[in-house]
């Protein structure tokens, strides 16, 4: 019996076994192959080589899982260095149909259930779980940044996440005023962390916890729209949340949208106008999780027959596979093209090949070195774009961004996409 | 028991440490793990002789290579090369083996005048055909896929559609950087007497002659660390753009200067004279026959979507055997616009004479310039091999198309999978000298049969069938040489050309250290399927030339037996329960 | 037993010869070489059985063995350097099969370009070759030399496929597609295929000047025979003038046979052979010109020689100083019309040699290089040759575009009388230095014959050590050529 989105690792030895080593995982769509100089599509990979990439770590699962391996020192840093950004899922599944971004998790699960996980998580799982942040601070202090156009009551909730609460505030100031254009919203009572990097991180019974806590939040609102101006938590809220519900999206009370999904709509409709003039030339980021991460969660269960075929338990349909190209590409490009002034160029990476910035999956914590890497590595595609700015939709993206800027001076300036469009309007 | 737990000395593995630098080398079980090719089910049972390495170095130049090969002829340890480790047969057979993992060797440069390309041995296709069509080159992506290795696949196999008019690979390799498994460097062609590489043959009798055969060598005469290919002029004013994505991600055409044409033909024997007739007038870029499954495997969006119309299609299929494969055409205006127009007219006058009528075609490319879809042939079924990939006479490929679907149809079907009367693929070669023919199969890794009935069994039983019968109709076959049963070809072509090809591999490789053994498939059906030896009547390359006796010097210079190499749970597998 | 008997035995007395007025020829040909010494016999075989037995034995009383095909011979290859068997293949003539839909034909070595052209011509076809060999110049031997063809349209070059090898060890062999059982008689395989078995054999005896074995037969490639033809000319008064538009030219896969030469080389092909000819042809020719052959295939001809024609004048529009495309040469009238012909066939044999009319003989300078090296190296060859005393308004240069202008042959001919001891010594002399001068600024010498092997294979010491050791596989007591190549 197949169950869609499972944790387990031995339900994944399909996926493990059938890997054939086309290190699609690692290299970009050779269809899109820019140059000699941005080849990977993998962080890990380009950083660290070996086979420290999904088809080295899927062997690794496999005699894991057929008792051929217990452990060894490098073992650790096999399974955890990794930006778990799913950019070799939607490389694999260009042409197959295997699951990478559940045999992954389902290889971290299983590493963390043995204990087998970098000590360096441990600050950040411990922050979530007493402060119901990830960074420690008092609960008290998340709505510190000042939420001028909050309603008590509202059809929408604006979910603000730790990172946009905490640190970049402008992100959660910017989107305030834009909500505060479109008719106003609401704060969850009592917002806690959505759990993001606990799951990225592959604790997934602490990652319950918080989902629970939040999904009784939201119910108590009543509200019919989940609002989010961070890709990790409109990730979390869209696709994970459903998942370990054995639910799918569409089965949500509310509907989980990114802000840039709104703003989108809205000026299409006419309801916003851009007014001011920026001027420069930027390259946008599709971060990992709005983008190739963030395609809608369809529950599923079923059985392999003949020929590998998959045959659905009663009650669902043919099986969906999420291959990364329908995620929220397009909203925040069509934004940026509306604003005057603005020269909007494509990363040489970009839709679901998108390079990660290096923020996710417990990797600035545990190896800062492969984080500043890939931060590295972007910054330098943007000026090979000839970009001035790097936009992204992710408070995340933006510290790693801000981070690598300021370290090594790559002379790129860092925005959020939110921050733009409130400047614009 | 297998009695070789030997890891790779400390002695050794410092001496490489020493060339690499600590963070290049590593024996951590969790990556060695996966430096066995393509886990339990890509190709066949003839993975099974494969080992995880001791160790796996990453070096980042010739020096460092040379160094390395130096030190493991030093402690006797047989090493593997691999660029991208996308051939199987690249996969090492002892479990002390050192990986030599040359992924980080992707140097580039360009002489583009001369249209020379030099790469290192990490570099692949799509990267090098993105720089190419930047300046106004373009190069031959090979159907093994843009993620093969370059100089990897130069050396094995490098077959397209494109070979048409472009030629075999063996004829595209112009000056090569060669570490021998002693670890001394030499150079081929221009790049003996001078540092330009842009002429391949020579000097005097031409050692190239050694790289490869038909196929190659899989890394059993040491390393090449440098090869400048040949690169062909760009028709095109500027690179072809990529559309759509995922899935569907091509490159569009403008079909004013390049364009397929698909036509359905009435016969086979139309089918043969179209082919035929193209050649002679000497207009085209590719000629093919495509396989009927392929048809429906492109319009599928999914395995279930495939299977629900490829299973109740079979009698259609079949009554329409002769008029349901395609005859695909590639013109290019290399001239001009002019050209184009010019052999379309002549195309379509020939297509008329004998009834070829012109189908649907969409003017986009995601297979042959810049390859993204070769992973998708494991796609329907899981298991997929290539028993016949060869390249001689038109006429060959029908006769040999022929004889593999009745031994495939009476013997191994199912549970193969059922092609319906597929006689396979066949591309004109050569100006239509020769042609390529390739045949394929399909079969379900993951049913569980057990020994010798399983997919995976019949599907390697099929492959050593072929060779039998190549030799019985005196048919060519790609697989002579390392990839084949050598007890079987190595007697049978040349004749005898076993005995000078071993003598010719010992004379660059004395200690049999350079990805060792020849005679790896031999070896595994002797372990696994014994049975076949009376079935195909052959003995092993063992008995017939060492009286049974071990051979290698890497392993009998430690005392050590082949089979003393094999882990334990080889032995379990065919019993156990799949899935 | 002597060894005239023993060969006699294999091959029939009246088929084995000794006596020195028979061996004298053997030990001179056009080359620069000075061979001193005879060949121990001459042995006429019919077929691969005897050449199989002949080597064999060879290899029982450890006697060299040299394998001649052509009548007349240019590059000491086939002098018999340590004494020997000379085994001269002209009895083994033959044109065994056609594989005409696959155009393929099998030929014995002593089958020569004007044998087998003609042949071919009749069933409308053509073999690619080099310029105007001798007509009896072996074909196979031609390829075995890889002779660089007039025709570089072919991406994929090389005409010479499956093989039958006698290898020095005296182990009979078909390389390629060739070698499968019951080849040919009982094989579906039509020996298309150069390739294997095992490993690319044909390339250990291409350009190996006899020393790894004997080839018994070759399977060569033809092509169709063009229905009409259009040749043109293009004039320059420098060869520096002519590289950029040839470049543009083969890149655009413009036209068939394709070349460059000087009127010095001109004079001597166009002429008549008479001293008044050559004269005038010298005054009026240009300096230097391309000859460019614009060929129709069997369909719709005419529509193809108009847009090459097209694309010729959108190349010749676009040169720095616009190239004038004539169609016909000053001084050769009616040659526009007998060229291609002229291309596709060898030196008529009644007639003397081209390269010989001037002087009695000629040494070529031949190598491979970039045609952008070209003016340089023709500076630096003219410079040498006139230092030497040479007259260098009598010397030849032939530039062959190879493979859409990748490459190029170069061949710079000097001229000389054989008879004249003096003359002789100072081209060699002249040969020697130009060579060296040219080998140090790159020039590749991809079949260094003779006098030219040791400033080579001395260079590339580890390729010479690598293939010594395939040699040793192939021919274990050295018994083919000994002393050719770096044996």
């Amino acid at each position: 019996m197949i169950v869609e989105g499972s944790l387990e690792l031995k339900d994944y030895m399909y996926e493990m076994r059938r890997c054939m080593r086309c290190a699609s995982c690692k290299w970009l769509d050779h269809i899109y192959m820019p140059d000699n100089r941005f080849v990977y599509r993998c962080p890990s990979y380009g950083k660290y080589y070996f086979s420290k990439v999904a088809y080295g770590r899927l062997k690794l699962g496999l005699a894991l899982t057929e008792d051929r391996l217990k452990d060894s020192p490098g073992m650790k840093d096999m399974v955890f260095q990794c930006l778990m950004c799913g950019s070799c899922d939607s490389g694999c599944k260009r042409n197959l149909d295997l699951e990478i971004n559940y045999s992954l998790e389902a290889l971290r699960g299983h590493m963390v259930q043995d204990g087998r996980y970098p000590k360096q998580h441990q600050k950040l799982i411990d922050n979530v779980v007493k402060t119901k942040n990830r960074y420690g601070l008092p609960a008290k202090e998340r709505t510190a940044w000042k939420p001028a156009k909050a309603k008590k009551k509202s059809d929408t909730v604006y979910f603000v996440g730790c990172g946009a609460s905490y640190k970049e505030n402008k992100v959660a100031q910017a989107t305030d005023k834009i909500l505060g254009k479109l008719g106003g919203y609401m704060l969850l009572p009592g917002e806690q962390c959505c759990g993001h990097p606990l799951f990225a991180m592959g604790h997934y019974d602490a990652f319950q916890k918080q989902m629970e806590a939040n999904l009784k939040a939201m119910a108590k609102t009543g509200a019919k729209r989940l609002v989010t101006a961070c890709a990790e938590c409109y990730k979390t809220w869209k696709v994970d949340y459903p998942r370990l519900m054995k639910k799918s999206t569409s089965d949500l009370p509310f509907e989980v949208v990114h802000i840039t999904e709104l703003v989108d709509e809205a000026l299409g409709k006419g309801e916003l106008e851009f007014k001011g003039k920026l001027d420069m030339k930027l390259a946008w980021h599709d971060p990992c999780n709005l983008g190739r991460m963030s395609e809608p969660y369809t529950h599923w269960e079923g059985d392999r027959g003949q020929w590998g075929c998959l045959e659905p338990s009663e009650g669902f349909e043919a099986k969906q596979f999420n291959r990364g190209t329908a995620g929220t590409y397009e909203p925040p490009r069509n934004i940026l093209a509306a604003m005057q002034g603005v020269e909007v160029l494509e990363f040489k990476r970009h839709h679901e090949f998108s390079w990660c910035c290096g923020g996710h999956g417990g990797v600035p914590e545990a190896y800062p070195d492969l984080a500043a890497y890939a931060v590295d590595e972007r910054l330098e595609e943007a000026k090979a774009v000839g970009a001035e700015a790097v936009v992204s939709a992710c408070p995340y993206c933006k510290q790693q961004f801000e981070a690598g800027q300021k370290k090594r001076d790559h002379q790129v300036q860092v925005f959020d996409i939110t921050e733009l469009i409130a400047q614009a309007l | 028991m297998p009695k070789v737990t030997e890891k790779v000395s400390k002695a050794a593995y410092n001496a490489l440490q020493n060339i690499v630098g600590p963070e290049w080398v590593t024996d951590d079980v969790a990556i060695t793990e996966s430096y066995v090719k393509g886990g339990e089910i890509h190709d066949c049972i003839y993975q099974r002789g494969q080992q995880p390495p001791g160790v796996v170095v990453m070096p980042n130049n010739t020096e460092e290579v040379q160094k390395i090969v130096k030190v493991c002829m030093r402690y006797h340890l047989p090493y593997t090369p691999i660029g991208a480790f996308w051939g199987v047969h690249c996969g090492g057979k002892v479990p002390f083996h050192v990986s030599i993992d040359l992924s980080r060797m992707r140097s580039l440069e360009w002489d583009e005048k001369h249209m020379v390309a030099i790469v290192g041995p990490g570099q692949i296709h799509s990267p090098l055909q993105a720089e190419a069509q930047e300046r106004g080159l373009y190069t031959m992506t090979p159907g093994g896929g843009s993620q093969a290795a370059v100089i990897g696949n130069m050396l094995t196999c490098n077959y397209s559609p494109l070979n048409y008019r472009l030629g075999l690979a063996t004829r595209r390799i112009l000056g090569v950087e060669w570490v021998l498994p002693n670890g001394e460097l030499i150079r081929l062609g221009s790049l003996a007497t001078s540092d330009d590489p842009y002429w391949g043959e020579g000097p005097g009798p031409d050692l190239r002659g050694l790289l490869r055969g038909y196929l190659g060598w899989w890394g059993k005469v040491g390393i090449i660390t440098k090869m400048a290919i040949k690169m062909h002029p760009l028709f095109l004013p500027e690179r072809m753009k990529p559309v759509e994505r995922g899935m569907l991600s091509t490159l569009e055409f403008p079909d004013n200067r390049i364009k397929w044409y698909n036509f359905r033909m009435p016969s086979e024997d139309a089918m043969r004279d179209a082919m035929r007739e193209i050649s002679r007038c000497e207009i085209g870029a590719a000629v093919m026959r495509v396989p009927t499954i392929w048809r429906y495997r492109g319009k599928s969006r999914s395995r279930e979507d495939f299977w629900s119309k490829w299973g109740p299609d079979e009698k259609k299929i079949r009554d329409s055997r002769a008029t349901s494969s395609v005859c695909r055409v590639l013109l290019i205006g290399y001239t001009s616009e002019e050209q184009l127009k010019y052999e379309e007219s002549v195309l379509m006058g020939i297509m008329d004479e004998v009834g070829g009528e012109l189908g649907r075609t969409k003017q986009s490319d995601q297979s042959w310039i810049k390859n993204a879809d070769s992973a998708g042939m494991w796609w329907p079924a899981g298991g997929y091999v290539s028993v016949e990939f060869v390249v001689e006479t038109l006429e060959h490929s029908f006769a040999r198309g022929k004889t593999l679907l009745a031994e495939k149809e009476s013997k191994f079907t199912p549970p193969l999978v059922d092609e319906y009367g597929e006689e396979g693929w066949i591309q004109m070669t050569d100006m239509g000298h020769t042609s390529y023919f390739e045949f394929l199969i399909q079969w379900d890794p993951e049913h569980p049969l057990g020994k010798y009935e399983s997919g995976e069994y019949k599907a390697w039983e099929h492959w050593v069938a072929s060779q039998r019968t190549a030799i019985d109709h005196g048919q060519f076959t790609a697989n002579i040489g390392s990839l084949s049963v050598m007890g079987l070809t190595g007697p049978a072509f040349g004749p005898n050309y076993g005995v000078i090809y071993d003598k010719v591999r010992q004379a660059v490789d004395p200690l049999d250290i350079s990805n060792p053994p020849l005679d790896l498939h031999d070896r595994v059906i002797d372990e696994f399927a014994p049975k076949w030896k009376e079935d195909y009547d052959f003995q092993t390359w063992t008995d017939l030339m060492h009286d049974g006796k071990e051979w290698w010097k890497v392993l009998t210079s430690r005392g050590i037996e082949w089979k003393d190499c094999l882990p334990e749970w080889y032995w379990d597998r065919d019993d156990k329960e799949i899935g | 037993m002597q060894i005239k008997a023993k060969l006699a035995e294999i091959v029939g007395k009246e088929h084995v010869d000794a006596t020195r007025k028979v061996l004298l020829p053997y030990s001179k040909d056009h080359s620069l070489l000075e061979c001193n010494g005879l060949a121990d016999v001459v042995v006429w075989p019919d077929n691969a059985d005897q050449v199989h037995k002949i080597v064999q034995l060879a290899n029982e009383i450890k006697m060299p063995v040299i394998p001649v095909s052509s009548e007349q011979h240019f590059h000491g290859s086939t002098l018999p350097k340590m004494g020997g068997i000379i085994m001269d293949l002209k009895r083994m003539n033959r044109i065994l099969d056609y594989d005409v839909p696959d155009r393929l034909v099998r030929i014995e070595p002593g089958v020569t370009w004007g044998q087998l052209q003609p042949e071919l011509m009749k069933i409308g076809h053509r073999a690619i070759m080099p310029l105007m060999p001798l007509a009896s110049s072996s074909v196979v031997s031609s390829l075995l030399e890889r002779e660089v063809p007039t025709n570089p349209r072919y991406e994929y070059g090389e005409p010479m496929t499956s093989n039958e090898v006698i290898w020095g060890s005296g182990m009979r062999f078909r390389t390629g597609s060739a070698s499968v059982p019951g080849f040919p008689d009982k094989a579906d395989s039509k020996g298309g295929n150069p390739e294997g078995p095992g490993t690319n054999w044909y390339r250990f005896f291409q350009g190996a000047e006899g020393t790894m074995g004997v080839v018994t037969w070759s399977i060569v490639k033809f092509e169709y025979l063009p229905v009409i033809d259009k040749a043109y000319f293009i004039a320059f008064d420098k060869i520096g003038d002519a590289i950029e538009p040839l470049y543009q030219m083969q890149r655009r896969m413009i036209g068939n046979e394709c070349l460059l030469i000087n009127n010095q080389v001109g004079a001597l092909i166009f002429g008549d052979g008479s001293d008044k000819t050559y004269q005038a042809l010298k005054r009026q020719l240009p300096p230097w010109f391309i000859v460019l052959v614009l060929s129709g295939p069997p369909r719709s001809p005419e529509a193809k020689l108009a847009y090459e024609k097209k694309a010729l004048d959108e190349v010749c529009a676009n040169q720095p100083t616009v190239l004038r495309v004539d169609e016909s040469l000053p001084g050769a009238v009616g040659l526009e019309r007998k060229l291609p012909d002229m291309l596709r066939k060898p030196w008529p044999a009644e007639r003397t040699y081209w390269k010989h009319q001037l002087k009695g003989e000629c040494e070529d300078l031949l190598f491979i290089a970039k045609m952008e090296q070209a003016a340089a190296f023709t500076e630096l060859v003219t410079e040498t040759a006139g230092a030497h005393g040479y007259d260098v308004r009598q010397m030849g240069v032939y530039l062959q575009p190879i493979e859409q202008g990748r490459a190029c042959h170069m061949e710079y001919q000097f001229y000389y009388d054989p008879e004249d001891e003096t003359d002789k010594a100072m081209v060699k002399a002249l040969y020697m230095d130009a060579a060296a001068k040219l080998f140090e600024q790159g020039a590749f010498f991809s079949r260094p014959y003779s006098l030219l092997s040791p400033m080579v294979f001395d260079k590339a010491r580890g390729y010479t050590n690598t293939i010594t050791r395939v040699k040793e596989v192939l021919d274990p007591n050295y018994i083919m050529c000994p002393g050719n190549v770096c044996f």
